[in-house]
């Protein structure tokens, strides 16, 4: 098993065209990654992070299996209030130790860092407690199900020194990181807009063995511990675009409705939000789980081409044809003779289907289909799950992963307080951090 | 980690040889010449670019503007969906028989006969039962539909060179969508007009093909544009990554043959080789 993430971790860095000592190189496109570079894993030699997993349903476990393919992470406690969870998660990893309360595993000598995988109404208490204990926290996103408890979370992190993650997996996926290097080069252009949907057909329920268990097992659907759709897969794809264009949106509305899934659940089953940046660019956001066609995508939008970034693929507005032609006049006009890519079958007016997709990354990419509630491989997981483990031996912070999970958490829930309102809400003053450019 | 520090030896090895090959230098001159260039951004289906060296710009416009006209009135003559044409309107009504049409879409026709007969019926204006007209100009298209599509650019670019050499324009280049090229004398700064086939299934070019006073014709499928080269007699399909880019120094033979060399058996390959004496093909599978 180690073998598997030593070739992974090798792959991610030739795809991110990293040489050896090249930290200036990751810092100026994916600072948060200069903490694990393979020098610094190298470093590690035999040592171990001790961690416990707080949390043992779907993606806990499917955490436990990632744990197991990292050569520097040992689970070594597992804890759950959930016993059925608990005991299969014990299954799979059957040298950890048991608990239902959570403090106890905070109180343990033996622990470095503790995963959280709970539900979302629980994050910052963990979170905030775990700190507070000297633990190093890995949590999965979202930050947090209020605003406040974001900024407390948030506050508590910058005064202390333990390392805290959020599972943004997309600022470890080669293909993403290559993509914004794109972007940020202008491969697009200037960038015009943002479009984002993740649709899915099923009722986001579990299996209740007893009624008393719905809001424990279907926590997703109830407001005490969710904020839906916007929260569980809005997040990811809001934190892309402001990674995309740097900045923060200043401006929010927003539509949300029970349309389909009328079965008692208090979370909306269909969202359509609008996010305003300051330069008039917007994201638009929809989600909805009673329709599938469209599936999970983010699209960046640039005046040059787009970037479809769950694809892994780009297009550009005028390829091949008008670029030949343009590359002709300008060798003709500076006095240089070389060959033009111009000929080809006969070019038609465009439509959607009849952009060219360029790949971000040669070889084979990995795409989330978006249809999984707990998982996809290769999305990046593995590896921030990897580089927690390291931060647990060496006391370093990643940079920035707190404050992209504040910042597109802050924006999820803010978009469900719109579509609640019924009205266009300004980004919050008591909320904006120093890391945030408007 | 040995293997570790020699993968990213490699990377960097592997990084410094694409930099050596982009970095090669392409040759120069220092004097400006005249620079005449005009773009159509929609005529006949898709997109003209036309470019002229080293002639004076009052020379060049006269004859492009003569024949932006004489191309406009083409375009709309033999548009299928502008609903006013003359081939609009015949095919609105395709079992009218002996339906008069104007000299001009009759020598038109007349000619289009010639190359399905030179290319022994694989290229064709129409699907299906064999249109007809008389030498009074009437047509019969027996319930077929015209479809002048790459003939018409191939035509238009016929007219289009005939202009230039009676003006003297020796130096142009002019590109009609991508799949048809017609160049003109040769690069201000080289031996030839050097263009690259573009594979529209992934970047790159898939060839390059050194162009002096001549055309070239490229027919195939694309990602979004896949099974659209039909046999005219069969009805049959020409579909996946495939692709064929001719050279010839007729605008119309090269467009004719690339469309027909789609289509063709070896056999019928031999035929049209034999037919088009002047014209050097390529395949691609892609």
């Amino acid at each position: 098993m180690e073998e598997k993430v030593d070739l992974g971790l090798r792959r991610f860095i030739k795809q991110l065209g990293y040489a050896a000592g090249g930290t200036a190189f990751l810092a100026g496109m994916a600072p948060w990654l200069t903490s694990c570079t393979p020098e610094k894993i190298e470093e590690l030699g035999r040592e171990k992070a001790r961690l416990a997993l707080i949390g043992t349903g779907g993606r806990g476990q499917y955490h436990i299996h990632n744990l197991r393919a990292i050569p520097h992470a040992e689970l070594v406690a597992l804890c759950d209030i959930y016993p059925k969870n608990l005991s299969d998660a014990h299954a799979l990893c059957p040298s950890a130790r048991t608990c239902s309360d959570y403090r106890e595993v905070l109180d343990a000598k033996d622990i470095d860092g503790v995963i959280i995988a709970t539900p979302l109404g629980s994050h910052a208490r963990i979170t905030l407690d775990a700190l507070a204990s000297g633990k190093h926290v890995f949590c999965e996103k979202a930050m947090a199900l209020h605003m406040e408890e974001c900024k407390a979370v948030y506050d508590a992190y910058k005064a202390q020194d333990k390392a805290l993650y959020y599972c943004m997996q997309r600022m470890y996926d080669p293909k993403y990181i290559k993509a914004m290097k794109m972007i940020h080069d202008g491969a697009i252009g200037e960038l015009v807009g943002m479009r984002c949907h993740w649709f899915r057909n099923a009722d986001w329920r579990r299996e209740v063995p007893s009624p008393e268990l719905e809001r424990l097992i279907n926590w997703r659907l109830y407001k005490e511990n969710s904020g839906g759709l916007m929260t569980e897969l809005g997040c990811h794809q809001l934190e892309v675009c402001n990674w995309a264009l740097g900045l923060t949106p200043v401006e929010i509305s927003g539509m949300g409705d029970i349309v389909y899934w009328k079965d008692g659940r208090e979370v909306y089953d269909s969202v359509a939000v609008n996010y305003r940046y300051s330069s008039g660019v917007k994201i638009v956001y929809e989600s909805l789980i009673s329709n599938k066609f469209n599936g999970m995508e983010e699209q960046i939008l640039g005046k040059d081409g787009t970037m479809d970034l769950a694809r892994g693929v780009y297009y550009l507005e005028e390829d091949n044809l008008l670029s030949g032609m343009r590359r002709l006049y300008d060798q003709v006009k500076d006095g240089i003779f070389a060959s033009i890519p111009t000929a080809g079958p006969s070019w038609r007016p465009e439509v959607k289907g009849q952009y060219v997709p360029h790949p971000v990354i040669e070889g084979p990419t990995s795409i989330n289909s978006g249809e999984s509630m707990v998982s996809s491989d290769n999305d990046g997981s593995l590896d921030i799950l990897s580089a927690f483990c390291q931060s647990c031996i060496t006391g370093e912070k990643a940079e920035n992963v707190v404050e992209e999970a504040y910042s597109s958490t802050l924006l999820c829930l803010l978009g469900n307080q719109a579509c609640e309102e019924g009205r266009t809400l300004a980004f919050p003053d008591e909320y904006k951090i120093p890391y945030m450019k408007f | 980690m040995a293997s570790r520090r020699q993968f990213l030896k490699d990377a960097i090895a592997a990084t410094a040889a694409v930099s050596l090959s982009a970095a090669e230098e392409p040759a120069r001159a220092h004097s400006k010449p005249d620079i005449f260039q005009f773009s159509l951004p929609r005529v006949m289906g898709t997109r003209l670019e036309f470019l002229a060296v080293g002639t004076p710009d009052a020379i060049v416009r006269p004859v492009w503007d003569a024949f932006y006209a004489e191309l406009m009135e083409l375009d709309a003559m033999l548009n299928r969906f502008n609903g006013y044409g003359e081939v609009a309107r015949l095919n609105a009504d395709p079992d009218r028989e002996n339906v008069q049409v104007s000299e001009r879409l009759s020598d038109l026709l007349r000619l289009a006969r010639s190359y399905r007969t030179l290319t022994g019926g694989l290229f064709d204006i129409a699907l299906g039962r064999p249109w007809e007209i008389t030498e009074d100009g009437k047509v019969s298209l027996h319930g077929a539909r015209l479809d002048f599509g790459g003939f018409a650019k191939g035509y238009a670019l016929r007219l289009l060179r005939a202009r230039l050499s009676e003006a003297g324009i020796g130096c142009a280049f002019t590109d009609f969508g991508g799949s048809s090229i017609l160049a003109t004398g040769r690069h201000p700064y080289g031996d030839c007009w050097k263009v690259g086939v573009t594979n529209p299934y992934g970047p790159g070019a898939v060839d390059e093909w050194d162009l002096v006073d001549t055309s070239l014709s490229t027919s195939g499928n694309t990602p979004g544009y896949d099974g659209h080269i039909v046999n005219p007699a069969t009805g049959e399909r020409v579909s996946g990554r495939r692709m064929v880019s001719v050279r010839c120094p007729d605008p119309l033979d090269a467009e004719v043959l690339s469309t027909a060399l789609m289509l063709a058996t070896p056999s019928d390959e031999k035929s049209l080789a034999s037919a088009f004496p002047d014209a050097v093909f390529r395949r691609y599978d892609l």
